[in-house]
């Protein structure tokens, strides 16, 4: 996936064996924030949700803000919240703000046919 | 307000609204030569954090725009400027995340570090000069 074409949002949501799963797409920033939340509010009821950030192209402060207020909505509810950031550009986020603790691994996403983020 | 002696190759006025950033930062990005997504990611990331910030700060003038020059030739950068009633340029969040505590600040120093903040009671003007590898 090219960031030079217009990284459209986009927030998908399966179910796989043990856990839901959101994949998010393209730049997530403040103008997103809403979209994102709205998108998981009626389908973050789930043990174990996931969010998948690998085809995320842009991830801003007000992004990370909105991922750590559902992680710790779903914890006061005994919920757990992973995030998989497999790019170093995604990671950097949580690296500069000392939230790397609340990366996974990514192990177990199946995944289907993919853009390649272009590093 | 600018404190420039020569004329940005282009101007685009922001409105102050958060739903024009996606807009015009996708206009930013093709006024530059192409990075990979990584550095992309990182420059177009602070410069997000910048204009959010400018947005923030016209909360009681939504009717003053935001001004955006942009300079690709000589010294190409970006430049931010705002007519809100300024901050102290050195309140950076330092510890754990701590929302609306600067941190899109601290991202935005992390990202690109030689960027520039000059910041009065009558705006602020914040300078972040394009490099090709800002350390993806």
């Amino acid at each position: 996936m090219s960031a030079r074409n217009l990284p459209l949002f986009s927030v998908t949501v399966r179910d796989d064996i043990d856990k839901r799963i959101a994949v998010l797409r393209g730049d997530f920033d403040i103008a997103q924030v809403e979209r994102f939340e709205r998108e998981l509010a009626g389908g973050d009821d789930c043990s174990v949700l996931v969010v998948d950030l690998e085809s995320v192209t842009l991830i801003d402060s007000a992004a990370l803000g909105a991922m750590l207020r559902l992680r710790k909505r779903r914890s006061e509810q005994g919920r757990v919240t992973e995030f998989h950031a497999p790019h170093r550009y995604q990671r950097r986020v949580f690296e500069v703000t000392g939230l790397t603790h609340l990366l996974s691994s990514g192990e177990g996403l199946a995944r289907g046919p993919h853009h390649e983020v272009d590093e | 307000m600018s404190a420039k002696s020569t004329d940005p190759d282009v101007t685009i006025d922001l409105p102050a609204d958060i739903r024009f950033i996606p807009v015009v930062r996708h206009m930013l990005r093709q006024a530059f030569p192409p990075l990979g997504t990584g550095d992309d990611s990182v420059y177009f990331g602070a410069v997000t954090e910048i204009l959010a910030n400018a947005v923030a700060s016209h909360h009681d003038r939504l009717h003053l725009p935001i001004s955006i020059d942009v300079d690709v030739h000589d010294d190409p950068r970006i430049t931010v400027s705002d007519q809100g009633s300024g901050f102290d340029v050195e309140r950076t969040g330092s510890g754990p995340f701590d929302e609306g505590r600067g941190n899109g600040l601290r991202l935005a120093r992390s990202a690109c570090p030689n960027l520039t903040i000059h910041s009065s009671s009558a705006g602020t003007i914040v300078e972040l000069p394009f490099t090709p590898s800002h350390g993806s």
